[in-house]
Order: structure tokens, then sequence, then C-alpha cells
């Protein structure tokens, strides 16, 4: 069913039907997808907005194809043309340092309605701060998190072999994400600090190196796209719970690791009875997602492009000026980068609003990298005091990566969302 | 190319802005001689000076020697540059040794290393702040150390 046939009237009407669950009607096709109006099915249930997540753990797949301190959740797509077709996705990376639902057009199984631009299909092309890179095309699905409705929104797949991908998306200039065996997961679902993974510079310009439009599979035209058709926060669609997400994570006490961890992505701040901010203080970012971190032990001086995201597998820091961090070694097999003290050792840094205020200090243990992935431990990936060094001459920052989320609860404030803690984007903790 | 503005500042104040013809000659490659009026740009220091050219959702900083020789770029926004046009004879060299570093069982990380013989490639950050720096040792002026390069 093509996008434009159904009555504009039963967009966004809330439909009483579930979506992959009992009996259910097909939900009417939108002709037009709009901020106001992306179409919405099913009801809120009570707890319906706790989303659970793993760290390594079941719903990271198969042991063998997860990485250290990978966290993972589930997501129900359905068909935007018939909203009872539905399929459970696993392995889905949960990054607060990304925004949008990216899924691996090899595990979509039901159909999805390509996201046009003027007459042409659109697709992206998305750089990480790894190097990596995602192509594909932009496509509406509805997609369900936890037991909320499900809201139908424009995701990326990802498909390299999707038309003609523009040079950046190669292997000449990055390290595309090719399949999931190759990336270490079916998908990313990116619940970061903005509503749309580019904004304003992609509405205003043709030449953002972002979005494309495809004609055959001929993809080289930039093109501009509206606020309403980028991929969105999936978070910031859903009928109440709307302006961010609390990531909850239990504590690692052992310094060798864990082998897994439950716990929840929360939907919504101040929103529900269980998403109520209490002993949090709150860091304002700066427009682009940064704050500010000062690590003494470094230098005395702030690093204003410091940032909090858990899909960095470690914390990554300059390193500490005494020695006390020496780097494991000189090859990549030897883990060239990763810290490698002798002992364990404890630190603790300064991170503050992107405006130097507030502030407050942050504690961790940094452990030997090559001992936390030895062998002989090899039953643990989870590690509280995993860390690396960033490149040498790289300018400074700090990424507080997942183990910074253990044992806390992370309030992620989406840009120009209120809540009860203040005005997006900002972090709480 | 089109649609650049390109400014040169220092201690991010923007002291004046160029138009479209001295862009086309301020986006030189690594190791590339640059023609500057001199008169026009802002010395940061003794050593070096540093433009700016900014894209739609990108800001190049090309650092230029007192000799108008482009010794690093670094770069912050929604995308990473295409390397090709800024690496310059360095490219090549750039893209064998990005081969070679594979991913090791650290995980998914936030930056990544491109060590060449020569060139050094430096990408980090995050979606909204992709960041980057790219530099020649054998190109750094007397005197200036990498960290110097932000």
């Amino acid at each position: 069913m093509k996008l434009g046939s159904l009555t504009p009237l039963l967009i966004g009407v809330l439909l009483l039907f579930g979506c992959g669950g009992s009996s259910s009607t097909p939900a009417s096709t939108p002709t037009s997808f709009s901020k106001q109006t992306y179409p919405v099915v099913g009801t809120y249930a009570t707890g319906g907005n706790v989303v659970p997540v793993t760290v390594n753990g079941n719903l990271c797949g198969s042991a063998a194809s997860q990485y250290p301190n990978e966290i993972c959740t589930s997501v129900t797509i359905c068909s935007p043309s018939n909203s009872a077709q539905c399929q459970t996705i696993s392995n889905v990376l949960v990054d607060t340092g990304s925004i949008g639902l990216r899924l691996f057009s090899s595990v979509i199984s039901v159909s999805l309605s390509p996201v046009t631009n003027g007459s042409m299909s659109l697709a992206e092309c998305v750089q990480y701060g790894d190097g990596s890179s995602q192509w594909g095309p932009v496509e509406y699905a509805y997609v369900k998190l936890g037991s909320e409705p499900a809201v139908a929104m424009p995701i990326m797949v990802i498909n390299q072999s999707y038309g003609t991908p523009p040079a950046a998306c190669t292997a000449a200039q990055s390290t595309p994400d090719t399949s999931p065996a190759d990336a270490g997961f079916n998908g990313i679902i990116g619940v970061g600090l903005f509503a749309q993974d580019c904004g304003a510079e992609c509405v205003s310009d043709f030449g953002n190196q972002q979005y494309y439009t495809c004609s055959g599979s001929d993809c080289s035209s930039g093109a501009k796209v509206d606020l309403d058709t980028q991929v969105q926060h999936p978070v910031s669609l859903v009928p109440t719970d709307n302006n961010g997400v609390i990531l909850k994570l239990p504590a690692v006490s052992n310094v060798n690791g864990v082998a897994s961890l439950s716990g929840s992505l929360v939907l919504g701040i101040g929103t529900q009875t269980n998403n109520t901010p209490s002993g949090v203080t709150t860091y304002p970012t700066d427009s682009n997602g940064n704050f500010s971190t000062t690590f003494a032990a470094y230098r005395a001086s702030a690093m204003t492009d410091s940032f909090i995201d858990s899909g960095s597998s470690a914390l990554f820091f300059p390193s500490p000026t005494n020695g006390s961090l020496p780097d494991c070694g000189t090859t990549e097999a030897d883990e060239k980068g990763l810290y490698c003290p002798t002992s364990v050792q404890s630190f603790s840094a300064t991170a503050a609003g992107a405006s130097g205020s507030p502030s407050g200090n942050v504690s961790f243990q940094v452990a030997n990298a090559n001992q936390l992935l030895a062998s002989s431990n090899s039953a643990n990936q989870v590690f509280s005091d995993f860390a690396s060094s960033l490149a040498g001459g790289s300018t400074p920052y700090f990424d507080w990566g997942l183990p910074f989320f253990y044992g806390r609860n992370v309030y992620v404030g989406i840009d120009g969302t209120t809540s009860s803690l203040g005005t997006g984007p900002y972090w709480s903790y | 190319m089109k649609n650049l503005r390109t400014r040169v500042f220092g201690s991010a104040i923007l002291i004046a802005t160029f138009g479209l013809a001295f862009a086309t000659s301020a986006t030189a490659a690594l190791g590339e001689k640059v023609t500057l009026d001199r008169s026009r740009m802002m010395v940061l220091n003794e050593n070096f000076s540093i433009h700016e050219t900014k894209s739609p959702g990108l800001s190049v900083w090309e650092y230029i020697s007192n000799s108008g020789i482009v010794f690093a770029v670094t770069w912050k926004g929604n995308h990473h540059p295409d390397l090709s046009q800024y690496l310059g004879n360095y490219y090549k060299e750039y893209q064998a040794a990005s081969q070679l570093s594979g991913k090791g069982r650290q995980g998914r990380l936030a930056h990544r290393v491109v060590d060449g013989p020569r060139v050094k490639v430096i990408k980090f950050g995050h979606m909204r702040s992709i960041q980057g720096k790219a530099y020649a040792q054998e190109l750094l002026p007397e005197g200036v150390s990498p960290d110097e390069i932000r």
C-alpha cells in the first residue's frame, strides 16, 4: 500500500490495538507525516514506559558477537501500512551519543515505506566519532518501545548495498558497518540529547553531507530535509513520555567485572509516577551536546568538548601526568591505547555544565585492561574500570562511556523539552 | 565547494571575512602552499596562523606555517570532511594505513587513530559534534607540538 492512499482523518488517532500483540486491526496509512501527526497506535498502560536493557547478557545476542560493555535492548517495529505486521529485534545498541533508530536491512522482515523527498527516496550517510559509518534509506516504521503506544516515524535502514553510497560512507573514507556480524549489533537506538539526528543544518542546505536523494542507484544529490522527516529520536515522539529518558543500571563492584547486567531505559522525566526525578544534579550541555570536565591529574583547565556516551565501551580521557596509567602496549594486538596500570587506580574528575556550573566530582577506578580482557577472565564482559587514553596529540576531552552509567540513574533531557530538572539539552545524575 | 565562507581568526575572535576567491586558495591540502595576503591574516603566535572554512554542517581549520604551508587540519561538525581534499599527497598513505587498523577486542570506541608513516589522522566525538584532526609530523614548524593543534 502506498503512502497517500488513506484518509488524513485517521492520522494520529489512537487506536486501541497493540502492535505485535493480540488481536489487531490494521492501522490506516497516513497521507502525510508531520510533527503533530505521526500516527500512533495503542494506548499507554501503567509501567509501559520501562524498556528492559542488558549490558552484554541476553538482549545482546550470542556471546561470540558481543564486545565488552555493550548495552542492548529490543525494539518492536511494525509496517506503516499494516500496524499488525510487527517484529521484535533484539541486540540493538542503546546509544546516548546518537539520535534515531537504525536497523540493518538484513534483520528487517516487515515491509516499511520509503520516506520521500520531492519525488525521490531519501537516504542517509551517518558518520560516527570512531570513524565508522552507516549508509541506507530512510523509511517509515511504527516503532514500539516497551509497552508504549507505537508511533510511525522515519528510521534509517542500514544497507551498504543500497544504491551507490557517497564516498564518505565507503571504505575509502570511513569504516562502514556492513552487517550485524561486522558491527556487533543488529542496530542502534540513539536516545541522545536532540529530537532529530541532524537538525537545522540539514533543513537549510543541500550540502549537508548527511542526507541524499536517490534516483535509481544514483544517490549523489544532497538533500534538504525538514525536521519532521529527518531520522527522529524515537522517544521524543511517544505521546506523553517524550521529554527524555532515564538509563538505570546497577553498580559493578567487582574490579574484575561481571558477566552481565540488567537495567532499564525509562521513558519520560517526571511524566509518570515511576520517572519522578530525585537526588540528581542537572548539567546543561552546549548546543552540540558537550559539557565540561576537568581532570586535574591531567591538567587544571576544563575540557569543554566532554560528553556522556553509553555507546562508548570505556572511559576515554587524557593520561594523568604522573604516569600512573601506562598504555597496554604498542600494537593493536597488545591493546594499544587502553590503560594497563599495575594495580587498580582511583581518580576523580569534575564535571560541570557547559557554562561552568553547576559542577560535581565523579570518582572512578581504572584497572589493567589486559587483565580484564584476558582469557582467564573471559566469563566477564562488564567492567566499571575499563578505560582508554586519547590518541596522542588529540584535542583533550573526557568521554564518559558506559562504565559511567553503572550504579547511576542518568537522565537525558531532550533539546527544547522541559521537566522539573530544567530545559534540554541536559544530563542529570 | 560552493557557498564557502572563509574566515581568518585568532583566539576565537573573527577578524576578517574574505570572499570566494580567497576561499579557493585557502582550502589547500596538507603540505601545499597557500598564497595569502599576510597583512590580512591573524597570526595566532609567532609560528603559525589558522584559517577557518565553513561549509554546511562543518567547520574546518587549517594550520598554516609562516612560510604558507598547511601543516595540520582540524574539524568539527555533523560529519568528517572529505579527507581526499585535505590530505593532498598524504591521502594515499592515510588510506593504506586505514586498512591496517582493524577492529580490536576493545568494543565500540569513541575515536579512531590512523597512523601512517608520515601522516596522523584522529577522529572522535559524537553525533552533532563529530571532530578530528590530521597533521604531518614532518611539516610541523619548529617549536610547534601536536598539542598546539586544537
